[in-house]
């Protein structure tokens, strides 16, 4: 079965794109704009992995996290962290909530899967 | 294409309603004064343009986003204000932006609109951070390019942090995506550092790997695989010797497993070399289990051959028993590693722990070649690692009081390992401040852990550093001084039935010395009978043997030559009925570590080599047994757990043998056999 991603980012195209890249690599591909529209897709359904944005409007992406992780059907989900600059406390801050992987923007999407695979395995 | 398409009319259209909105916040700012949530607006605009520009290799527009960005980051936090002039240099910014995007739309991408406003902007942009114009370098965050060309072999070796798992991060995955930069010729999980089910925590990682890589990737390649979990872990990549040249790079991927391959492949090596074959650990023991089998069906051999006096067979069954004891020693030599696989972890551990406490230290390894077996030391590691942490942390002292001391800024610490006399010797010592016995004893009253009037000599007081809930760190430190740690320390020591001892000189340094047996498969054994029940205690712990004729008066100490002795009744200790056929009792005098008793039997029967069988369920948590043993005539024998019966003798701390007296070295042993 194929292994779904949920995509947090209040940018479209950027979600698209992803999308895009993420589905040719077979993956299944959920999109959520915001940390609030993240959290309503977080229903219980399996996702094997999440990459979210951190600067967002409405919720951002580490307080989405932190949330997501209480879940106990979150608990053990992987979580990709996209972020332009490398920003220590922020980074800091991610690492206590069980964030760990960090993408910088602005990537491609090469680059983005090749962070995916490093965390799930096909 | 059609989807990329969309995708790319999502960021023209995305792009210009951010530009619109921070067209919005930077009006209200003028008008009304900079406000975080509208310098927010405009940071996102800015932020989220260069992220999506990115995915689609737009440079012109990611390379300008990411210095506008870089100031808008100082107006968030304060450094840069958003003045008048800066908020015209945004409003510039963002018309310049939305003509690129125009140009994007109009499929021209990559065609600079008008250079000379780009070059200003710029300019205005860097000379708000401060920065001379040339430096705008974006970061594209691009897949790694390959440099290195040539097949290297590289040894990796993989231990985790601990909650890797809690992070959501697989360490298969990763080892799948190493799979991609190369062949993974061989991958070994070390599962000695899991801890018993009921101790082990099933959020934690507890599996080491080992990983022989096949890879033409650099080592910044391989080890970019480990970036998001390398805060924490220990990861290793080292490149390893060439194995037996091969005709070219590209055909290695494509050769066939090594014939009848039963490990995985190990690298080849010239001839004339040294040359390994990795064997799976399991292999190992069942080989040596086997082995072990093999002695007791020839001991029983032997037996059989006695009783019935068949002495032409006699000899056949010396000649085989001698063989055996030959495939014994050489089966166990294949276990044997040298010790230096710990030792070379410490160089890394003392650096990162004495710079942490801001300590100079000099660390001096030696006896690295010394074998032991594998299995001890992966378990020695651990309680090695306590004794060097709290060797830096409370015995070498802080530069300036060393320099006050008279002694070099630079602590000496020196890890040593020996052979001596069938075990071997592991000695952590330092030059710091050295145990102080006063201190350790009052500390020692205030925890309840011995009476106010209790005497002990030095060793005693030592030694009580290892009782549980002892610690005499007056400021707790993040390293050691939590109250835990050296009663574990002795307690892994004792499982390895290895015995620890220190000696220290106040002001002067402190030596921890660790003696170990080579091996914990197969042990020589002394065999004592009590009523019909058979003991057997590892002979390296026999002193002697003495005949005693009589009850002793006392209930638990004896008058040996003067000096009193404390003893255990095997009988009282495991609950066997008491010997009623008037025959005589015999004493083993005993000795592990520093500590000297005797254990009262009904019969000695003599020497033997045990292999050494874990004890089932039921008996596993019986204080004073060890493990379990068959003897030649089928019989099971229980291996004594020396050290735990020592903590019976219930006045063993008064009588401590006095070694220091005797030149440090125990009395030779002597055994009688009547």
């Amino acid at each position: 079965m194929a292994k779904t991603i949920l995509i947090v980012d209040d940018s479209s195209s950027l979600r698209i794109t992803l999308a895009i890249a993420l589905k040719g690599a077979g993956y299944e591909v959920v999109e959520a704009c915001d940390g609030k529209d993240a959290l309503t897709k977080l229903d219980g359904r399996k996702y094997n992995l999440i990459v979210s944005d951190v600067n967002m409007p409405n919720m951002d992406g580490l307080t989405f996290v932190k949330a997501a992780k209480q879940l106990p059907a979150y608990k053990f989900t992987p979580i990709i962290m996209l972020t332009t600059e490398s920003d220590p406390a922020k980074m800091a801050d991610g690492k206590a909530a069980g964030v760990r992987a960090w993408v910088v923007k602005p990537f491609q999407p090469p680059a983005l899967l090749d962070a995916v695979s490093k965390l799930i395995a096909p | 294409m059609i989807d990329l398409d969309r995708a790319r009319a999502a960021l023209i259209e995305e792009s210009r309603e951010l530009l619109a909105a921070m067209d919005a916040a930077l009006l209200r700012m003028e008008q009304e004064g900079p406000d975080p949530e509208d310098i927010n607006a405009v940071f996102r605009a800015a932020h989220t343009i260069k992220g999506s520009a990115g995915l689609f290799g737009l440079e012109l527009i990611v390379d300008f986003t990411h210095v506008m960005e870089s100031v808008l980051v100082q107006v968030r936090q304060g450094t840069l204000h958003a003045d008048a002039a800066l908020l015209s240099l945004m409003f510039d910014c963002g018309s310049y932006i939305s003509r690129l995007i125009d140009e994007l739309e109009q499929g021209h991408e990559h065609s600079e609109p008008d250079p000379a406003q780009r070059a200003h902007l710029l300019t205005a942009l860097n000379t708000c951070l401060g920065k001379p114009a040339a430096s705008a370098s974006p970061a594209t965050g691009n897949a790694p390019v390959s440099s290195a060309n040539a097949l290297h072999h590289w040894r990796i070796s993989l231990s985790f942090y601990p909650e890797v798992l809690r992070d959501g991060m697989d360490p298969l995955s990763f080892i799948h995506y190493l799979a991609r930069l190369g062949e993974i010729v061989a991958i070994h999980t070390d599962s000695d550092s899991l801890p018993a089910l009921a101790d082990m925590d099933p959020e934690c990682c507890y599996l080491r790997f080992s990983i022989l890589l096949d890879s033409i990737a650099s080592q910044q390649e391989i080890s970019a695989t480990f970036d998001f979990v390398a805060e924490g872990s220990d990861i290793r990549i080292e490149r390893i010797e060439a194995p037996a040249p091969q005709p070219g790079p590209s055909e290695t991927t494509a050769q066939p497993a090594a014939p009848g391959a039963s490990a995985p492949r190990a690298p080849r090596r010239a001839a004339g070399e040294q040359t390994f074959v990795k064997v799976e650990a399991r292999k190992l023991d069942e080989l040596i289990n086997t082995v072990g089998e093999l002695v007791i069906a020839a001991a029983s051999g032997q037996l059989f051959v006695r009783q019935q006096q068949f002495s032409a067979v006699g000899e056949v069954m010396g000649e085989i028993e001698k063989l055996v004891e030959q495939i014994r020693n050489k089966s166990l030599n294949l276990r044997m590693t040298p010790i230096g696989e710990i030792f070379q972890r410490f160089p890394r551990i003392v650096r990162d722990v004495s710079k942490d406490l801001g300590k100079k230290i000099e660390l001096s390894i030696s006896g690295a070649e010394a074998e032991l077996d594998k299995s001890m030391i992966e378990k020695l590691a651990d309680p090695l690692l306590h004794i060097v942490r709290n060797a830096i942390d409370h015995g070498i002292e802080p530069i300036e009081q060393r320099l006050e001391a008279g002694k070099p800024a630079e602590g000496r610490l020196s890890l040593n390992a020996f052979q001596d006399s069938g075990g071997i010797v592991i000695e952590v010592r330092d030059d710091g401040r050295g145990l102080n016995p006063a201190r350790i004893r009052a500390k020692a009253i205030e925890n309840g852990l011995i009476a106010p009037d209790a005497q002990l000599d030095e060793q005693a007081t030592f030694g009580l550093i290892f009782k549980p809930g002892f610690s005499t760190a007056e400021q707790v430190t993040d390293l050691s001084g939590r109250g835990v740690g050296m009663d574990v320390v002795r307690r892994n020591i004792d499982e390895l039935h290895g015995a620890i001892e220190i000696e220290s000189v106040l002001g002067q340094g402190s030596t921890f010395r660790i003696r170990l047996p080579l091996t914990l498969a197969i042990i020589d054994c002394f065999r004592v009978m009590v009523g019909e029940r058979n003991f057997v205690i590892p002979l390296e712990l026999v002193l002697e043997c003495i005949e005693i004729e009589d009850e002793p008066d006392a209930q638990d100490i004896i008058n040996l030559r003067g000096e009193p002795l404390p003893f255990v009744k095997l009988s009282d200790v495991f609950g066997i009925p008491a010997h009623s056929s008037g025959e005589y009792r015999s004493m083993l005098i005993v000795q592990s570590g520093r500590r000297r008793a005797g254990i009262l039997v009904d019969r000695l029967v003599g020497e033997l080599q045990a292999v050494i069988k874990p004890l089932g369920y039921l008996l596993s948590g019986i204080h004073g047994l060890g493990g379990a043993t068959i003897l030649g005539d089928g019989k099971v024998a229980l291996i004594l757990d020396v050290p735990a019966l020592f903590d019976r003798t219930s006045q063993v701390e008064a009588s401590r043998v006095r070694l220091a007296e005797q030149g440090g070295e125990r009395a030779p042993r002597t055994i009688q056999l009547s």
